[in-house]
């Protein structure tokens, strides 16, 4: 498998927003909801089916890790970002970054 | 009351799911969904959430089984693939023949206005196959929003008819091309998926 992340460029929006909550904590499946939700500003509500399918889809792309939760989550399983899915999320940001700015210089050059 | 009542639901439309993700993932659907009503509180809100699972489920589900064959393809050898593409091919040319045969009638025989939508999808369906024994992917997925689209008017036109005649025709139809047409597009979907590209688990 390659590790070369822009080759998986560009990203949905739900593989990109799950990868974002999960670039502080690991977190599990309702935090992971849950802040889906906030990041998308709650344009985005996922389904648990919806979740545990990208879930396993980024597991096998080995973007996320599965950890044990501490024993005061109630043992449940929490997912945490893996090296190559922090570089995936910043290949991406950077993508963004470039259309962004693309675009900004574009339109101040259209409204000038 | 309700919750568990809901719970008992939403742990039955887990078996649809594929085994293996059941296994692996069962537990934690089921924690979450839990989480989801505990928090959900009022009647309102409750009725959001599971409208949510229900609106989200049937693409989940598709998608899980999706990812299950591509999986297991991709873990194929290459003979093992090029037969499965092969015997997709071969489902698509008897498909094919069928919605060839429907286009063909509607151009050369007069039909009712209610078939005209139904001869104009047969024929777009058909493009769609044909494009996908070239491009999978994109192909696939046309040919099975095309046919999802084509069992939608095919239902329309079949309760807007009386009689038994036109009943007995609907679930001719469905079961002779519009559902292999999805069941094809689905497979060509899962083949690109399997093709050793680092995206196509994304």
């Amino acid at each position: 498998m390659t590790t070369d992340p822009e080759t998986f460029l560009p990203l949905t929006e739900t593989t990109l927003l799950i990868l974002v909550a999960l670039s502080t904590t690991p977190k599990h499946g309702y935090a992971i909801l849950k802040e889906v939700s906030t990041l998308s500003d709650a344009r985005i509500t996922l389904s648990t089916g919806t979740l545990y399918g990208a879930l396993e889809r980024l597991l096998d792309q080995q973007w996320i890790e599965r950890i044990e939760a501490e024993q005061n989550e109630r043992g449940r399983k929490a997912y945490q970002l893996t090296n190559l899915g922090r570089d995936v999320l910043k290949a991406e940001m950077q993508r963004m970054e470039q259309v962004l700015r693309q675009a900004r210089l574009r339109m101040a050059g259209a409204t000038e | 009351m309700i919750n568990c009542v809901l719970m008992g639901m939403h742990a039955l439309t887990l078996r649809l799911y594929p085994k293996r993700f059941r296994l692996e993932f069962g537990e934690e659907l089921r924690e979450t969904f839990a989480c989801l009503l505990d928090e959900a509180g009022t009647h309102g809100a409750v009725l959001r959430v599971c409208w949510h699972e229900a609106y989200q489920y049937p693409r989940s589900v598709m998608r899980a089984y999706q990812h299950t064959l591509a999986r297991h393809w991709q873990q194929a050898s290459e003979k093992e693939l090029a037969t499965v593409r092969w015997m997709t091919r071969g489902l698509s040319l008897f498909v094919l023949w069928f919605l060839v045969t429907v286009a063909w009638q509607g151009v050369t025989k007069d039909v009712s206005p209610q078939a005209v939508p139904l001869v104009l999808m047969s024929a777009i369906t058909a493009v769609c196959i044909s494009i996908a024994w070239w491009r999978e992917h994109i192909g696939g997925w046309l040919t099975m929003h095309t046919s999802l689209s084509m069992g939608v008017v095919l239902f329309i036109v079949a309760t807007s008819q009386q009689g038994s005649e036109y009943v007995a025709n609907y679930f001719l139809a469905y079961f002779l091309y519009i559902v292999p047409s999805f069941i094809t597009g689905s497979l060509f979907m899962s083949l690109s998926k399997a093709e050793r590209n680092p995206r196509s688990l994304a």
